[in-house]
């Protein structure tokens, strides 16, 4: 293969995924970031109101306020960073992940069904994400936080990558 | 078929030696509320630490063993992994029926050089025995961070499988 793309610093000998996510991803994993921390603070609050506890569990409740403030605050951005994703022409590659990373590389030959989800929250903020499905027992790989136009273009490319593959991709 | 006795001039190799540092610290810390549930119970008065110390050496042993016993070999045609100490087990995958390569690296891992390596095949693979999971791999220097390291040299499992997207 030609070595056309630039080297992973996070992972040696292997290229970056030439793609990123769409940067509406980053909202997305904001809002969804704040509103658990959210309701993490607002269990709290029940339980230390009904529960009768001592004032100094305030504390405690405070704390969990600021470590969800600062994930929300930081998590979306890292993961913009690390998340990214390429078709090659024998590959679908993609990286995931922000504190851990993860990189998953399938073989377009290999590929049984290609489909895109979109769950509540990534219609509100016009996202999708396509998984591809290999049969492989480590699960399908997905592609999370793409705009909506790239989502069907990747379909169309991944349906029309492995329609040119002869044989019956066992 | 092209089985092992065909292509004796390929080598078992083993997992980094680095992976002896990562799987007793995280089997450690894995322990580690067991370990303080034990150091209470002594603080209470008995013996308990004893068995603290015991399990945290079991942990660091069976990392040792399970290095020691753990090979693995790509051929030009099937991917081979060898484990066990008492009962032994190879399993192996022809190279064109692997259907995914995961790779994943936590702080401790990258802070090594490390990445764990799955290769996914049709099988149900959940037992550790049982799957193609090299844990862990060499991908570069160990140095932290790992933009103050320079281009380390290319690593073997980069070219694990053909179409994997080489830099």
């Amino acid at each position: 293969m030609t070595p056309d793309g630039t080297a992973d610093r996070l992972l040696p000998g292997l290229r970056t995924p030439s793609n990123q996510v769409s940067r509406r991803a980053v909202t997305y994993w904001t809002a969804r970031a704040a509103l658990n921390g959210l309701v993490v603070v607002a269990v709290e609050v029940v339980v230390v109101i009904a529960g009768g506890l001592a004032p100094g569990w305030w504390i405690a409740v405070a704390l969990s306020a600021i470590i969800g403030a600062v994930h929300a605050a930081i998590m979306p951005h890292w993961r913009y960073r690390v998340h990214r994703w390429e078709v090659t022409d024998q590959a679908l590659y993609t990286r995931s992940g922000w504190f851990s990373v993860q990189w998953r590389i399938a073989p377009i030959s290999r590929i049984q069904t290609i489909d895109s989800h979109r769950s509540l929250g990534e219609r509100i903020f016009g996202l999708a994400n396509v998984t591809a499905s290999t049969a492989s027992a480590a699960g399908p790989v997905h592609i999370r936080g793409l705009d909506l136009s790239t989502a069907d273009r990747l379909l169309d490319e991944l349906a029309i990558a492995t329609g040119q593959i002869p044989g019956d991709a066992t | 078929m092209s089985g092992s006795a065909s292509e004796p001039d390929v080598v078992w190799l083993r997992l980094s030696p680095r992976s002896l540092i990562v799987r007793p610290t995280m089997d450690l810390l894995r322990l580690l509320p067991f370990l303080l549930g034990l150091l209470y119970l002594r603080s209470r008065g008995g013996s308990a630490n004893y068995w603290g110390v015991g399990f945290a050496l079991l942990a660091v042993v069976a990392s040792i063993v399970r290095w020691l016993t753990t090979r693995y070999r790509i051929t030009d045609e099937r991917v081979y992994v060898r484990r066990g100490l008492l009962s032994q087990k190879v399993l192996s995958v022809s190279r064109d029926r692997v259907r995914t390569v995961d790779l994943s690296a936590h702080v401790l891992y990258r802070m090594l050089g490390l990445r764990r390596v799955s290769i996914g095949t049709g099988r149900n693979d959940r037992r550790d025995g049982e799957s193609f999971r090299l844990d862990a791999l060499t991908f570069g220097r160990c140095c932290w961070p790992p933009r103050s390291c320079g281009s380390p040299p290319v690593p073997p499992a980069a070219s694990l499988l053909p179409w994997m997207p080489q830099a």
